[in-house]
């Protein structure tokens, strides 16, 4: 959904990046199966992070094979078997989505709503399908919840990014959450609702400058008018930096038992990747403040293919 | 109980420095400063007696293998002690990990007697024990009777150091030290230095 929460993979050793692009594949194929083909387009490195924490928190066993599919069809590629977490993962996506293109319809002007009417029927598929076989009601009503109580504090217009950002916490938290009992719990609830925080920050910090020529609602506009000064990208830098730290504490608690790769990638993204996507972030607001967007076209090119 | 080799992480025929290692290494990721400010604190502590009860009996164990040798780690390893048979004996019960015992002596010394010494040792069994806010106190007290000993400013330092912040020993590349490096080892600093009230570096 947002791209920040992925691996940084230069400094992955090849098993465990292996590991990661297995779930990865997996995760796309349970989405295929429990929601319908058309929810594999919404695969995202996010989700695949989410299956895999699951599955540390969770301790469940998991196996690999090798399989072709549509995307890849000329050679096998290996992928995580089907199991709980990556099944789990598919519904909440579907949840996800079909929420967020209902806030896009009702918040969203132009090409962006009419793609969104569009893909209404395909989405509303998708969760029925969850709500049916995947028994997610509960879920359901929760992102239900959360999302329109963070539309109505964005229509408000408030200059907050704390309010907002909690109840993106409290959602995030709820997803990884559930299904966990007694410490697990604990643990799932803290991570998701410090990452949750994490992400909102850094989208309203990403999306500024779209968001103010889109007269849309972004609480740094508000806070700070269009343009950060160094202080100000500083004291948000170091919000961010407290909020990983707040989530370190959480992280560190998670048993990963006997499984190194589970544990090398979890910490990979948590203290590799996610930095590096609010030092990405940080560097695109810094060029736009210089209108040097060539530039910035070239790097995020860059990143895309160093990504790859 | 489990292995407690497992709970530590290493091997069974690891050196008593890797043992030493990887020990304070999860106590520094399971340290109560860290959790101070998080409803996770006592899942934390939980762990730490795990890793104390763990690196107690794996003490215990080498001890009794291999007692002539005098197999050690810890901060009671060389004897600078002032001559008081009495501590020599205490040191020896740490040694070999036998902290309750150790724990009984120290308290029958009357009130009047309690040195630096004394309250130096009672700190390192808090530190075995996970009482790391008592420690530091018995630490501060020792060093304050007998500023010059080199041994007790050690443990005090040592123990002030534990609380490190995010993105400990976190390994990336084995390419040595780059710039990345420095940076996060100054905001790991940093983040240590606003912990205990100070500031490393004014502007974050």
């Amino acid at each position: 959904m947002f791209g920040y929460v992925k691996t940084y993979t230069p400094e992955l050793k090849v098993a465990d990046y292996e590991y990661y692009r297995g779930a990865y594949c997996g995760l796309c194929r349970a989405m295929g199966k429990c929601t319908g083909q058309c929810s594999r387009m919404t695969l995202s490195y996010d989700f695949a992070f989410l299956a895999l924490l699951r599955l540390s928190l969770s301790g469940e066993d998991v196996s690999f094979s090798r399989r072709r599919c549509i995307a890849h069809p000329l050679r096998k590629r290996k992928m995580m078997e089907r199991n709980r977490e990556l099944d789990y993962c598919a519904y909440a996506a579907a949840l996800l989505t079909y929420h967020k293109l209902n806030d896009d319809i009702s918040d969203e002007r132009g090409a962006k709503r009419a793609a969104a009417i569009f893909a209404r029927p395909a989405v509303k598929r998708m969760r029925r399908k969850a709500l049916k076989k995947g028994d997610k009601a509960e879920l359901d009503a929760l992102i239900a919840e959360k999302l329109t109580r963070l539309a109505e504090f964005e229509s408000s217009q408030e200059a907050s990014v704390d309010i907002p950002a909690d109840i993106f916490g409290e959602l995030l938290a709820g997803i990884v959450e559930f299904g966990f009992e007694g410490s697990e719990r604990r643990i799932a609830h803290n991570i998701g609702y410090h990452v949750g925080r994490w992400i909102y920050v850094t989208d309203a910090l990403d999306d500024l400058a779209q968001d103010i020529e889109k007269k849309r609602y972004n609480p740094f506009a508000l806070m700070y008018g269009s343009e950060l000064d160094e202080r100000e990208r500083t004291l948000i830098a170091d919000a961010l930096k407290n909020e990983l730290c707040d989530a370190e504490a959480a992280f560190d608690l998670i048993d990963f038992g006997d499984n190194k790769n589970l544990e090398s990638i979890v910490y990979n993204v948590f203290y590799l990747g996610m930095p590096r996507a609010v030092d990405a972030v940080l560097a695109g607001e810094a060029d736009r403040e210089k209108k040097d967007k060539k530039d910035k076209n070239c790097r995020r090119k860059d990143n895309l293919n160093t990504d790859e | 109980m489990n292995d407690p080799y497992k709970v530590l992480g290493v091997s069974s025929n690891a050196t008593d420095e890797e043992i030493k290692k990887a020990y304070r290494d999860l106590a520094r990721k399971y340290h109560p400063d860290k959790y101070r400010d998080s409803d996770l604190a006592d899942l934390a502590s939980e762990k730490m007696k795990e890793i104390n009860a763990a690196y107690e009996e794996i003490q215990k164990m080498r001890a009794a293998g291999a007692s002539s040798s005098g197999a050690s780690g810890g901060y009671a390893r060389n004897e600078s002690s002032t001559g008081n048979p009495k501590y020599s004996q205490i040191r020896r019960m740490i040694n070999s990990g036998h902290y309750a015992e150790a724990d009984r002596i120290l308290n029958e010394v009357p009130q009047e007697n309690r040195d630096a010494e004394w309250n130096f040792l009672r700190g390192y069994i808090c530190v075995r024990r996970g009482h790391y806010v008592d420690a530091q106190r018995y630490f501060d007290i020792a060093c304050s009777m007998d500023p010059y000993n080199q041994e007790y400013y050690a443990a005090q330092q040592e123990l002030a150091k534990r609380a490190n912040g995010y993105g400990r020993g976190y390994n990336t590349s084995a390419g040595g030290c780059s710039g990345c490096d420095v940076c996060s080892g100054l905001l790991c600093a940093d983040c240590c230095c606003e912990c205990c009230g100070g500031d490393l570096i004014s502007c974050c």
